[in-house]
């Protein structure tokens, strides 16, 4: 019973991520949010200013207003995702407890 | 290296350049390239050299573990403090310029970026803890660094 239900559930995930992987767009597409200021010759030049309206282009025009600080990295990192970062130096904490546990030494029982 | 009187006097003066080194890399993090990580890997850098100019044993004493460890816990509690200020202050967890906390410098500046400089401040005091509890580790877990006889 168990099996079986685990056999479906990931049957029912795989077919989502296939047909979520099947409507993405190919490696290197230029209409990829990463793409913004690359813009191909062939791209006529009414779509330009639509076309670089994308993350990369917003977050470097607009996070000295949105943010305050000049340095473009240091406002993504923590600012725009700052929740990353919060999480990120929580992995580490918590990587550095697990080293400790396991390889330090109890200093309370010398 | 133990008896070597050049590099126990040299590590020993270095250190406090070393500091603030990476306490400029760390408060200049909103403005230059830079920032928490980098300047927290720094000062722990400088501890791990001040530990072994001097033997392991008395770095130890300097700095005990257990005020290591809630320094690095407190680093990580600076960063979630900074964010749980925009939900007292009525909005989202981390908002920076809608509730202006903590209060907004000049843009551009050392504090302009709001909650940038706090947020820095508190990773670059996790990971400074975070190398130098490491090191402790690794060295408690090798044992003693015994001073070597053949060489001598």
């Amino acid at each position: 019973m168990k099996r079986s239900v685990a056999v479906i559930l990931f049957a029912v995930f795989a077919v989502c991520m296939i047909v979520v992987v099947l409507h993405l767009y190919p490696v290197g597409d230029p209409r990829l949010p990463g793409y913004a200021d690359f813009i191909p010759a062939e791209i006529p030049s009414e779509e330009i200013p639509r076309r670089a309206d994308s993350v990369a282009t917003y977050y470097n025009r607009n996070s000295a207003r949105d943010v305050g600080g000049t340095c473009v990295i240091a406002s993504v990192i923590l600012d725009y995702r700052g929740y990353d970062t919060l999480y990120e130096a929580t992995v580490l904490f918590t990587a550095v407890i697990a080293c400790l546990a396991l390889i330090g030494k109890d200093h309370h029982h010398e | 290296m133990n008896n070597s009187l050049i590099v126990k006097v040299v590590s020993q003066k270095m250190v406090p350049f070393i500091i603030m080194l990476g306490a400029s890399i760390i408060l200049h993090g909103a403005a230059t390239p830079g920032g928490g990580f980098q300047g927290g890997v720094v000062i722990g850098a400088a501890y791990i050299l001040f530990a072994l100019g001097i033997d392991a044993k008395t770095a130890r004493l300097r700095l005990p573990v257990i005020k290591v460890k809630i320094v690095e816990s407190a680093g990580v509690l600076i960063y979630a403090f900074t964010g749980l200020g925009g939900i007292l202050l009525g909005s989202n967890f981390l908002a920076n310029k809608i509730v202006l906390f903590p209060p907004q410098g000049e843009p551009g500046g050392l504090f302009g970026g709001g909650t940038l400089i706090p947020i820095t401040i508190g990773v670059g005091i996790h990971v400074a803890c975070t190398v130098a509890s490491l090191y402790y580790a690794f060295v408690e877990y090798e044992g003693e660094p015994k001073p070597d006889k053949e060489t001598e």
